[in-house]
């Protein structure tokens, strides 16, 4: 057991080094962002579950559990939220803008194929030879 | 000196970078650092408890988890609607 807990706390070591690192050496603004991940869901897991097997689930791991879904829940609300405010800061608006190139919805030719937009996204791919 | 220990202080030594960060860039990139930085905090003090036998302090890192989220979100709500 000592053996897992261990593994599990190197997990989370590597992941908060991951991301400390990634956040100081990326130079993009989005790429900077996925580094949030790594210590955000796969770090606070491990140390969690670290924390469970070595306490074997006793009252205080209410608590543990609530921290890590905390967690992860943040992990992924701040980076939608971070990347969007980024992105209307940049643009003026999070929502695609002509000439960059992305496949949405509306875009796609009102053919027999738009009625089903999983048959529409994989005309598009055709036409686009990708 | 045990391993939870250990591990928390590892860990206190992730946060420079996001220190760094926080100090240097853009308003968006420092928001970044602030946010990792409170990732890796919480997670310090659950570390720390443990290390330390007070279970107690689990408390705080949960509040800081609470606040952290609701932090950030004023924070990029801010700087969304006013820079």
């Amino acid at each position: 057991m000592h053996i897992v807990i261990d593994v599990l706390l190197a997990i989370g070591a590597g992941a908060a080094l991951l991301s400390s690192l990634g956040i100081l050496m990326v130079r993009d603004f989005y790429e900077r962002l996925h580094y949030m991940g790594p210590t955000g869901s796969v770090g606070a897991v491990a140390v969690v579950a670290a924390l469970l097997l070595k306490d074997s689930f006793s009252s205080s791991s209410v608590k543990v559990i609530l921290v890590g879904v905390l967690l992860v829940i943040s992990n992924s609300v701040l980076t939608h939220a971070t990347a969007r405010a980024g992105r209307i800061h940049q643009l003026g608006d999070w929502k695609p803008q002509k000439g960059e190139n992305i496949v949405t919805e509306k875009a796609s030719p009102p053919d027999s194929a738009s009625r089903h937009p999983t048959r529409a996204r994989h005309s598009q791919h055709k036409r686009s030879g990708k | 000196m045990n391993v939870w220990l250990i591990t928390a202080i590892f860990f206190v030594a992730c946060l420079i970078p996001c220190l760094i960060r926080c100090m240097r860039g853009t308003e968006f990139n420092r928001l970044i650092g602030f946010e990792t930085g409170a990732l890796i905090e919480t997670q310090t003090l659950l570390l720390l408890s443990e290390a330390i036998h007070r279970e107690p302090f689990y408390d705080l890192a949960l509040a800081l988890a609470l606040l952290s989220l609701a932090g950030g979100l004023v924070f990029v709500h801010f700087l969304e609607r006013w820079m």
